[in-house]
């Protein structure tokens, strides 16, 4: 069964021009998807679609077969994980632990594992020396990995980046692309929000192209 | 289109005027049918400066659940009247609690669509009203940004609330303890971002010359025509006409 199934899906936010139109394809539980596409061309809507954060006007999304209208938000984040394009956005705690923990003890982790899992984290994503810092003082990069590590510390089936190597040196992005090779041997599946086509052809099985709203092509 | 014109095209300060007056009748009056009086005669204004009725409504929505508990406070704390509904010998729901109840709402609405008549006239004409009425320019400027940031206000609670949720909390199943737990974790980036906001803000003014010179000259220039004094005039008199039969009449 595809993980997810998307049907002759539309949106436009109220009031303006629709953002998507007619868009379908499936994706494999497992597989990575590279979503690019040039500014403005939809790929951020396309991937809150597919996690509910919007809901399609027109058409429908499928998650393991279910119809997304039924998955309540936190449903869909218990399986997909979402790393938005401002990485401000996700953060809410008031330390870069208690940040990575948060999620964990909310899935009924013992304190213990909590402690062992973000430590974890904090060794790989080397913000060890900021773990009592205040989130929202970390630089731009460091908000990133934190982003990220609080998301992949929940070890979700499929993660959703947004625009992942924006504002990353060469050696944090080989690092970035270590990590979805982690991701993968997982057995967890990722799309790859990005405007950038060589990182998401190296890094993916397949490539979704989208412009102006519409999915040209699909390899 | 001619009666949009109208409200639209009138000074800020005579909007401002109208909804001191309204708002102050709305807390001088406590009779339900006056306060209702004044609700729909705030709600006709707005009709007439093109924010109808359903628009006010859809804008009101979102103070229901305040509404229904200012509604059960006051019949269960200020019971008066024949009781409605007794549970044992507590009078839960009362005739008069009810109304006193229904007065308040109807006083917080009035406030509140009188003051959506401001959202007919341009943030910036409304800066201008204000600098006329002699508030310094920082002041007035300051509810400028207000005004632009409080919808950023509520999309970084949005936000905050969707990533939360994103992690897996089921905010709707959660017992209460937690919930309000979770609930604190969402004023944290909405107060640090609107300090940072703040922040990036005063830089960029800054950059821009904000406040190096004493004397500002303003692109746009505020009159009161005719039609301004008139309705300025006929707000007041009427204002005040209204009160001294309500008290009179008490």
């Amino acid at each position: 069964m595809d993980f997810w199934t998307v049907r002759h899906v539309g949106f436009a936010y109220p009031g303006r021009q629709p953002v998507i139109r007619d868009v379908s394809f499936h994706i494999a539980p497992g597989e990575t998807v590279a979503l690019t596409g040039p500014n403005g061309s939809g790929k951020t809507t396309l991937g809150k679609l597919l996690l509910g954060i919007l809901k399609p006007c027109v058409g429908q999304i499928l998650v393991e077969g279910r119809d997304m209208a039924d998955c309540s938000l936190a449903e869909m984040g218990s399986k997909v994980g979402y790393i938005f394009q401002n990485p401000e956005k996700q953060m809410f705690a008031p330390s870069v632990r208690e940040e990575i923990a948060f999620g964990l003890r909310y899935r009924g982790y013992g304190d213990e594992r909590v402690q062992e899992k973000v430590d974890e984290m904090l060794d790989y994503f080397e913000l060890s020396h900021r773990a009592d810092s205040f989130p929202f003082n970390l630089s731009q990069g460091e908000k990133q990995r934190l982003a990220i590590a609080a998301i992949m510390a929940l070890e979700p089936r499929f993660v959703i980046f947004d625009e992942p190597t924006t504002g990353l040196d060469m050696r944090r992005k080989d690092r970035f692309a270590q990590l979805l090779e982690r991701t993968r041997k997982r057995g967890a599946g990722y799309i790859l929000i990005s405007h950038d086509r060589d990182f998401g052809a190296a890094c993916c099985h397949r490539q979704l192209m989208m412009k102006e709203g519409k999915l040209h092509c699909a390899d | 289109m001619r009666r949009l014109e109208l409200v639209k095209t009138l000074d800020p300060r005579t909007k401002l005027l109208l909804v001191v007056v309204i708002s102050t009748l709305s807390i001088v009056v406590t009779d339900v049918l006056w306060q209702l009086g004044l609700f729909l005669f705030s709600l006709g204004l707005l009709h007439l400066g093109g924010i109808g009725p359903v628009k006010v409504f859809s804008r009101l929505r979102r103070f229901l659940v305040l509404f229904a508990a200012v509604l059960a406070i006051q019949s269960l704390f200020a019971p008066a009247g024949d009781p409605l509904l007794t549970i044992g010998s507590l009078h839960v729901i009362t005739r008069g609690g009810l109304i006193k109840g229904a007065s308040v709402i109807l006083r917080m609405l009035t406030i509140i669509s009188s003051a959506m008549l401001l959202l007919t006239s341009g943030p910036m004409r409304l800066v201008l009203g204000l600098i006329h009425l002699r508030i310094p320019y920082e002041i007035a400027f300051m509810v400028l940004l207000a005004i632009r940031f409080l919808p950023v206000l509520g999309e970084e609670v949005r936000d905050a609330l969707t990533a939360i949720q994103l992690r897996g909390v089921r905010i709707k199943e959660i017992p209460l303890g937690q919930k309000i737990r979770v609930y604190t974790y969402i004023f944290m980036p909405v107060v640090v971002s609107a300090l940072l906001k703040a922040k990036k803000t005063a830089v960029a003014m800054e950059a821009r010359a904000f406040r190096a010179h004493t004397q500002r000259t303003y692109l746009d220039e505020l009159t009161l025509g005719r039609k301004d004094y008139a309705i300025m005039a006929a707000t007041l008199l009427t204002g005040c006409g209204l009160c001294t039969i309500y008290l009179l009449g008490r």
